[in-house]
């Protein structure tokens, strides 16, 4: 990790902030940035609110098409400047795979510009081994509800990943690196690294990350996919959208703070705490606002969160609509009694019940709010019922779900059927596989010695 | 004249100018309630509505389990309840919890009532 002290007077440090890869930005916006000369140019590419189906899996969670339009723009404009171009959380997870199809997107991009770039990437993969001697030393504690790691669940995982903070970031753009694959990242790590090299005090520097780091959300009007600039002084900073005619104000800002934090005023991060309560915004123009009071709490031992994946199993689904409102009436018998027919019919073929589970979303009535749900004193004239399936294996999965069909559109439920059906079917074939299903095995926060050292730094010449 | 002064019983969803959930991590749900100004925002605070014992009727948690916090800045109050099961498990309802907000809506703020520490819950 760089010196965090500040090494001579704090000069004006500019960082440059667009959205999520694969969101896209305004171009016009981005080219008004440039010319504002920052002295980084950075991107978030990642959250873990999609699920850990993009971690269990090693996927993108946006097109490549769209990837390639943003790194492309956010490139040539590092070259031009000669400025490091910093993403956090590739792909998505910032899982392994993830930050390698990154790597070769940019390596594309930059044969394509006849440019060799220093690309650092880091790697926030966390070996099974260094977990396990982290679990067996008491080093691991759970994050909000949920339970302890155990050595079981670090064997189940599919990968595990870290989340980084500023020091290795810092360290690779010291190390002359033209752009930063970072694997999952602290959002606001993306930005302060480039702070604490240039001096800064760590509030600062990581308050004005928290308030750039999902772009365009800072503004009123996201629509505009306006980037973000934050200019960083002694002891305050601005941040201001580059777009014509967007602004940020007080409150803009300020909700950056709130923004999937569970609390807004004191923020964890891997080497401290953001203490933000007596943080205060002043609108300075139309389109400006300036932040001070923010606070900083270094960690004792520095911590890396950890998010895991394990494979849970197969899913297929079914979506079929109920418009009989004698079935409706009664929809909980209904499924009963389907579910016990089903149970029957899938034991014929040989299945063991525990290879397989099944539930009914029932869409219309509390599909989305299940037990809060508090509009339960009126009959929806029409439901929309997911049977969702999920089985050892997809083979599994599709046959059990496919069997559910018949089983309940065929079940004589109000006696008047006379070999018509309940389900009216929006698509054939009626069954979809949809692949694996992932859950969290990990999600909890390792304390470590040096915060750099959970991530391994290869730095390439393109 | 504000919204608050206008309407002497009205419900979270005419006072507030934003009402929104989100995933805060894996393992909680984090409401956020921001009004449109200060006085709004202290009338609602002094109705003494918005309250862990209405948040934990509405969601179904246990009261001690919720997190209350009051941003004078932004004029807003933030929830934070832990999610019935972790983000994106077998039976999840909604991934990123965009859409758990909903109970909040309807919510009845009396601004007529003197200041009373936790009457009235709303419905």
């Amino acid at each position: 990790m760089p010196n965090p002290q500040p090494k001579q007077p704090v000069m004006e440090t500019r960082l440059l902030a667009n959205c999520v890869v694969g969101l896209g930005f305004s171009r016009n916006g981005f080219d008004a940035a440039l010319q504002r000369e920052p002295h980084m140019i950075g991107c978030d590419a990642g959250t873990a609110d999609g699920g850990p189906g993009y971690l269990g899996s090693g996927r993108d969670s946006k097109s490549q098409i769209a990837v390639r339009r943003d790194l492309d723009l956010m490139i040539r404009g590092a070259r031009r400047l000669a400025v490091p171009l910093v993403i956090g959380s590739c792909g998505g997870a910032g899982a392994r795979p993830q930050v390698t199809a990154y790597l070769e997107t940019v390596t594309r991009i930059a044969r394509e510009l006849a440019w060799h770039p220093v690309v650092a990437r880091i790697d926030a993969e966390q070996h099974p081994a260094a977990l396990h001697r982290a679990v067996a030393d008491g080093a691991v504690s759970p994050l909000g509800h949920q339970r302890t790691l155990t050595h079981d669940d670090i064997d189940a995982s599919v990968r595990i990943v870290g989340m980084m903070g500023a020091g290795p970031i810092a360290t690779a753009i010291d190390a002359g690196a033209d752009i930063v694959l970072a694997g999952r990242c602290a959002d606001p790590a993306i930005y302060a690294a480039t702070a604490l090299l240039r001096g800064h005090d760590p509030a600062i520097a990581w308050h004005a990350g928290k308030s750039i780091d999902k772009g365009y959300l800072a503004t009123t009007t996201p629509e505009e996919g306006s980037p973000v600039l934050a200019r960083l002084a002694e002891g305050r900073f601005t941040v201001e959208p580059t777009k014509l005619g967007t602004v940020c104000t007080t409150t803009s800002i300020a909700a950056m703070t709130m923004y999937e934090n569970s609390d807004p005023f004191q923020i964890a991060q891997p080497s401290g705490v953001l203490d933000l309560a007596s943080a205060a915004y002043h609108q300075v123009d139309r389109r400006t606002v300036e932040v001070t009071g923010s606070r900083w709490r270094p960690a004792s031992t520095p911590s890396v969160k950890l998010e895991g994946a394990k494979l849970t199993g197969y899913r297929a689904i079914l979506i079929a609509g109920i418009r009989d409102h004698r079935v409706i009436e009664r929809l909980d018998t209904f499924l009963h009694e389907v579910k016990t027919l089903l149970e029957r019919g899938v034991a014929s073929l040989g299945v063991p019940r525990s290879d397989w589970s099944v539930q009914f979303r029932c869409y219309g009535r509390d599909a989305v709010l299940g037990p809060a749900e508090f509009q339960t004193d009126y009959q929806p004239h029409e439901i929309g019922l997911v049977i969702d399936v999920v089985a050892r294996t997809q083979e599994l999965a599709v046959a059990v779900a496919g069997r559910s069909g018949p089983i309940g559109s065929r079940y004589n439920f109000t006696g008047k059927l006379g070999g018509g059906g309940n389900y009216a079917y929006p698509f054939s074939p009626s069954t979809i596989a949809a692949g694996p299903v992932y859950e969290w095995s990990a999600w909890h926060v390792m304390e470590v010695a040096d915060e750099s050292a959970p991530f391994a730094t290869e730095v390439i010449r393109l | 004249v504000t919204a608050a002064e206008n309407s002497p019983d009205c419900t979270l969803e005419t006072l507030a100018s934003i009402i929104k959930s989100n995933n805060a991590g894996a393992a909680s749900l984090t409401f956020d309630i921001v009004f449109p100004d200060s006085h709004t925002y202290d009338a609602v605070r002094s109705a003494g509505v918005i309250t862990p014992a209405l948040i934990a009727r509405l969601y179904r948690v246990r009261a001690e389990d919720i997190q209350l916090f009051h941003s004078d800045i932004l004029h807003a109050i933030k929830i934070t309840i832990p999610r019935q099961s972790p983000a994106g498990g077998v039976d999840e309802r909604d991934f990123d919890g965009t859409q758990q907000y909903v109970p909040l809506l309807g919510v009845k703020v009396d601004l007529g009532a003197p200041v009373a520490g936790q009457r009235g819950e709303g419905s």
